[in-house]
């Protein structure tokens, strides 16, 4: 028995029963965020520079080559996922004008946590916009007992918020 | 007088030799607690739960035992296997938290891989290029991944989806429109290669954090462990009461004799 007991309880909590729950639909959110209709993803792919920049200014390390959007007009929809403690949490947010809004929690996988998806929550970050040193311009409240999840919400939108300014998008 | 002096300066030796005792077999305790604590407060900043354990012994002890391979295929030369929830690219990790692996193919760029609700795409060096949430355009999971000359084909139901040029968008299609599909197959992984994922699996299985968690707790001695911790409080409790009573009686003692000398 040894430590397989002890273990077997530590994987229960961290692993196999994490509470894994889908939300929200990527076609529903992208429903909500275009009503006029969902548009053709397009790509920004992460050069190098990109990536450096990412680090460099938001001690970021993007992990992937390209990053998939969604956009009509000035309005983009991105959908990217971040590590809570060990698994990644599924997050959209639109971005239009360097402003972010609509910020929802698509699936968690954690097992502690899952409070963030609550409007309480998500609704901090309407509006919210990058300042000058790429920080958030307002402080977010964060949740007793959910400091790793609410920090990779805050995290994505931050690289949201940073991308949106690498697209075409913006420059256009 | 001197009967009542006696007792007292008996029953301070009895409360100090405790003290003594108590004392020194709680050090080794005191200074793991101490230790471990200071440890878990900084965990974040030491990156104590990204930092994984090797020892075989360690590893053995807690019982971590590695899963079947879930299912395994090859694409361009490169072996893709999933064991547990862990993606394997050759012999590195790709990512963690997946499941039920469909199928890998090599197309004319990546090397795409498919699991029931993600599709990866990776170089074939094993980079990491997009992980595309299957689910956006497809209204059940995918079942099987093939190629058909230049295009990738999925099979979600009875329904085929063919992607475009840069694999961003997914139509449904006919198998006649795209001529034939190469089916990806699953392939059996050897022996001496399962050996290596399974090593990398069991070393991706208790991070530093949980060893000094279970040490500061105790719970890495299962059931004795946090008695013996609970045991090491209430020692250290015991040890307080006895040095305040000791300082109590001493410091008492000397007010004492200090008041009586003032007066005469």
């Amino acid at each position: 028995m040894r430590m397989v007991v002890l273990f077997s309880a530590y994987l229960a909590v961290t692993t196999t029963a994490g509470s894994q729950e889908r939300y929200i639909g990527t076609a529903d959110y992208l429903r909500d965020a275009f009503p006029m209709g969902e548009p053709i993803p397009e790509t920004l792919w992460v050069t190098r520079e990109l990536r450096e920049l990412a680090d460099d200014t938001l001690d970021y390390d993007i992990a992937m080559l390209r990053v998939r959007y969604w956009h009509r007009d000035r309005r983009t929809a991105w959908i990217l996922d971040e590590i809570g403690k060990e698994r990644p949490i599924t997050v959209g947010i639109v971005v239009e004008d360097d402003a972010a809004s609509m910020v929802r929690v698509l699936e968690f996988r954690e097992s502690r946590g899952w409070e963030i998806r609550y409007p309480f929550f998500t609704d901090q970050f309407n509006d919210v916009r990058l300042d000058g040193g790429d920080e958030l311009d307002r402080q977010i409240d964060g949740i007793t007992g959910a400091t790793l999840s609410v920090n990779s919400v805050t995290r994505a939108v931050r690289l949201a918020l940073f991308l949106y300014r690498h697209t075409g998008v913006a420059n256009g | 007088m001197a009967e009542n002096r006696s007792e007292q300066s008996a029953s301070q030796r009895w409360l100090s030799r405790w003290h003594r005792w108590l004392g020194i077999g709680s050090i080794f305790f005191i200074l793991l607690l101490s230790v471990t604590g200071i440890a878990l407060n900084h965990s974040d900043d030491m990156n104590l739960d990204g930092r994984y354990l090797r020892s075989p012994w360690l590893l053995e002890w807690y019982g971590i035992e590695v899963p079947a391979p879930d299912s395994s295929f090859v694409a361009a030369g490169h072996r893709v296997t999933l064991i547990g929830e862990r993606l394997y690219y050759d012999d590195s990790e790709l990512m963690n938290g997946l499941s039920r692996l469909v199928g890998s193919v090599s197309t004319p760029s990546f090397v795409a891989i498919a699991t029931s609700t993600d599709l990866l795409l990776v170089t074939p060096g094993g980079a990491l290029v997009e992980r595309v949430d299957t689910q956006t355009f497809l209204p059940a999971g995918v079942t099987a991944i093939g190629v058909a000359g230049a295009t990738l084909v999925l099979r979600s139901g009875d329904e085929l989806y063919r992607t475009d040029e840069d694999l961003l968008a997914f139509s449904p299609c006919h198998a006649l429109d795209v001529g034939e599909i190469q089916w990806s197959a699953p392939s059996t992984i050897s022996p001496a290669e399962l050996t290596v994922l399974q090593q990398l699996y069991r070393g991706r299985g208790l991070s530093l954090e949980r060893l000094l968690l279970d040490l500061h707790s105790g719970k890495i001695f299962v059931r004795v462990g946090p008695v013996l911790m609970d045991a090491v409080g209430v020692t250290l409790i015991v040890l307080s009461f006895l040095g305040l009573s000791m300082w109590y009686r001493r410091n008492g003692k000397n007010g004492k004799n200090g008041d009586s000398s003032r007066r005469s």
